[in-house]
């Protein structure tokens, strides 16, 4: 407990969760995991080492090494990769291996001088810097390549700029959406209750993921890639906002009928007021939590839209359309690295969840402080 | 006599149950003067609160207004559209509760609360409205407002919580106070601290009071004017001096034999026998016949108006002017 004392400290209720959050290590580790992943969706064009449609002639690269020692046995304080090379085996099969004849050091801040692939940093100003690189006509796949000879690596990184965005701003959506709703239909109740939560029920009657692929499909199929990651995001927040504002009205109808929204009202404060300063600040540890838990969601509707092709389109990157390449069972057999983005699907979806329990525990008003 | 400057007539305030309608209040009327402190005294379940609700037309919903008025200066309130009436409430009548700890919003600092009760009236730069935020503790005696008004609800004792209230009612300088319960839930001590409060306050604003109390000690102390409620009706009004000596209705005479006196006063501490009447089933005639020692046949049958019995003094019983006080141990 706080000292209640004029001369405590003033401590919010959110400052002293957060405090408790901070002792969650596995919410907390997810927290650091987020933020790198989330930097790295930022920085997503200077972290890559090519652009995400910069396509050469290796087709389904294997990852490569990075070296330390070459083939005289000499250790380099710079790594080096070889150059990959390939030669056809009786099957028709490539076989790639390493030319150790021809070594590319990794070199840092790079600039490939090719005006195709500028990009703007953080959007600002334009720029051709990566972090690192290796010299042409040599290429680093870290994580392999594609069929197209595409940087994997590099198309997960710019694909996160879409995956991760999309649980964000769906979720900011739905925040907004839910709470209006939710605070409207619990604070007037009556017939506007009724009206607004039974619209909600008929969205939650239909199985999500088909009502998803009902409305993609109810709209043109081919749009420019900006539009359909607009598109996408409304679809996923259309489906996600009723639920939440169910739980919001609920939490609303309690809250309203608390002395201090009664001396509200008896100091003159409007309807308008009473709702948004009064009610729905005292949801706010409910929602936060709630929303958290909720993102994985809308990352996996994305994914799972663009994985079955109705989502973002080549040659734009996300997640799931890079997924989409691992469909076919050889292709996992003879190009396993194609899992990749799945793995960083599993990691995110992980940390939002341990996150959000994280959250909810800390928020609860019933989780006990020692 | 001046126009008094609240007027309440008629009021009849109903909730819906079971297909019927109780009633909460059939008929009260009461009015304040300026300057004026009256008491509304009652047991628990007499129609007290929600009348003071009714003045504000707070009534909470499924219950309402079924007839009567509320004149406040000079407009009946409850014609006034939802913007009309919250121009009124806070600025010109303001109201405090029962439970301060309840009644402030557990997520934002005492500054802010009472920096929206300014802005909700007022337009005023926030920085100037954090200064009248801060004033306004200072007035309501709290000490180190400057820190208290960085704190939460929950940092604060029940006593200064409210006083917190009552700045924020005080905030836009109302015309009259409602103080439903305002000392229930505190301590003796603290108690008297904050009626002194409220006194010296009305002193200073010359604003007018109804203080809603099941209390006649705190009666006694600060009205001057008293209404007696019991099951939705005015059964006796008339100035506080009177009701201590004088009770014209056998329930009044039962409230002050039942407060405790350190001055050995004659007749035992007893309680009223009996219990509040369930609303759905008061009794027919004067509702408080069942309880009542003086009654009598016709009490069953007639419910008796209230009636100028004395000078200055309303009462609605038929033998108002039996009432004896103390009640003595023959009767009963």
């Amino acid at each position: 407990m706080t000292a209640t004392g004029a001369t405590a400290k003033p401590v919010s209720p959110t400052r002293r969760a957060l405090g408790r959050l901070r002792r969650n290590r596995a919410a907390f580790a997810s927290a650091v995991v987020l933020v790198i992943f989330y930097l790295g969706a930022a920085l997503a064009p200077f972290f890559a080492p090519y652009y995400y449609d910069d396509a050469a002639e290796l087709s389904y690269c294997p990852p490569m090494r990075l070296h330390f020692v070459d083939e005289t046995r000499r250790f380099r304080l710079r790594p080096f990769v070889y150059r990959c090379r390939y030669y056809f085996n009786q099957n028709a099969e490539r076989v790639f291996y390493e030319d150790t004849s021809t070594a590319y050091p990794l070199k840092l801040m790079v600039r490939h001088g090719d005006s195709r692939w500028d990009y703007r940093f953080l959007g600002i100003f334009k720029t051709d810097l990566h972090l690192f690189g290796v010299k042409a006509p040599g290429r680093i796949y870290l994580l392999g390549a594609d069929w197209m000879g595409r940087d994997l690596f590099s198309r997960i990184l710019y694909g996160s700029r879409i995956s991760l965005t999309v649980g964000l701003v769906g979720v900011a959506i739905t925040f907004v959406l839910g709470m209006l709703v939710g605070g409207i239909a619990g604070y007037a109740g009556g017939r506007t209750d009724s009206l607004l939560m039974r619209l909600c029920e008929m969205l939650m009657l239909a199985p999500g993921f088909y009502l998803m692929l009902a409305l993609r499909s109810a709209l043109p199929a081919e749009l420019p890639s900006t539009q359909v990651y607009l598109l996408i995001v409304l679809i996923l927040s259309f489906i996600g906002w009723a639920g939440f504002a169910r739980v919001v009205r609920g939490m609303v109808l309690s809250i309203r009928e608390k002395e201090y929204v009664l001396s509200a009202r008896a100091a003159g404060a409007t309807r308008w007021r009473i709702i948004t300063r009064h009610i729905l600040p005292n949801t706010l540890s409910y929602a936060i939590v709630s929303v958290t838990v909720s993102i994985p969601g809308y990352i996996l509707g994305e994914t799972g839209l663009s994985f079955i092709g109705l989502g973002i389109q080549e040659p734009q990157a996300s997640w799931g359309n890079l997924l989409a390449e691992a469909m076919n069972v050889s292709e996992i057999r003879f190009h396993p690295w194609v899992l990749w983005s799945g793995v960083f699907i599993f990691l995110v979806i992980m940390a939002f969840n341990f996150l959000g329990d994280g959250l909810r525990d800390a928020f609860d008003p019933k989780s006990l402080e020692r | 006599m001046a126009e008094p400057i609240l007027r309440a007539n008629e009021l009849v305030i109903s909730f819906p149950a079971e297909g019927k309608r109780l009633f909460a209040a059939c008929g009260v009327s009461l009015d304040i003067d300026p300057g004026e402190t009256v008491a509304l005294v009652g047991e628990s379940g007499s129609g007290k609160t929600v009348t003071s609700l009714s003045l504000l037309n707070l009534v909470p919903p499924p219950g309402r207004i079924d007839s009567g008025e509320v004149i406040f200066e000079g407009r009946n309130l409850l014609k006034l559209n939802a913007d009309q009436m919250r121009a009124v409430r806070g600025a010109r009548m303001a109201m405090i509760f029962q439970e301060p700890m309840t009644s402030l919003n557990p997520v934002f600092t005492v500054g802010s609360q009472v920096v929206e009760a300014i802005l909700a009236h007022e337009s005023v730069s926030p920085r100037d409205a954090w200064q009248r935020a801060l004033d306004l503790l200072k007035r309501v005696k709290i000490p180190e407002a400057a820190q208290r008004l960085r704190q939460y609800p929950h940092q604060l004792s029940g006593g200064m919580q409210q006083r917190v209230m009552i700045a924020m009612a005080l905030a836009c300088k109302p015309v009259l106070l409602i103080a439903d319960e305002p000392t229930t839930a505190l301590d003796v001590t603290v108690q008297a601290e904050i009626l002194e409060l409220l006194e010296g306050l009305k002193r200073d604003t010359g604003m007018s009071m109804l203080i809603i109390t099941h209390d006649l000690g705190i009666v006694a102390e600060t009205a001057e004017r008293i209404y007696v409620m019991y099951a939705g009706r005015i059964v006796e009004k008339c100035s506080v001096t009177e009701i201590l000596t004088h009770p014209m209705h056998p329930y009044t005479a039962g409230l002050l034999q039942a407060v405790p006196s350190l001055e050995g006063r004659s007749g035992k501490l007893r309680p009223i026998p009996g219990t509040v009447p369930n609303l759905a089933a008061v009794p027919s005639g004067c509702p408080f016949h069942p309880r009542c020692y003086l009654a009598d046949s016709i009490c069953e049958r007639v419910e008796p108006p209230l009636r100028k019995a004395a000078s200055d003094h309303w009462s609605a019983c038929h033998f108002a002017e039996s009432v004896k006080w103390p009640i003595t141990d023959s009767s009963s």
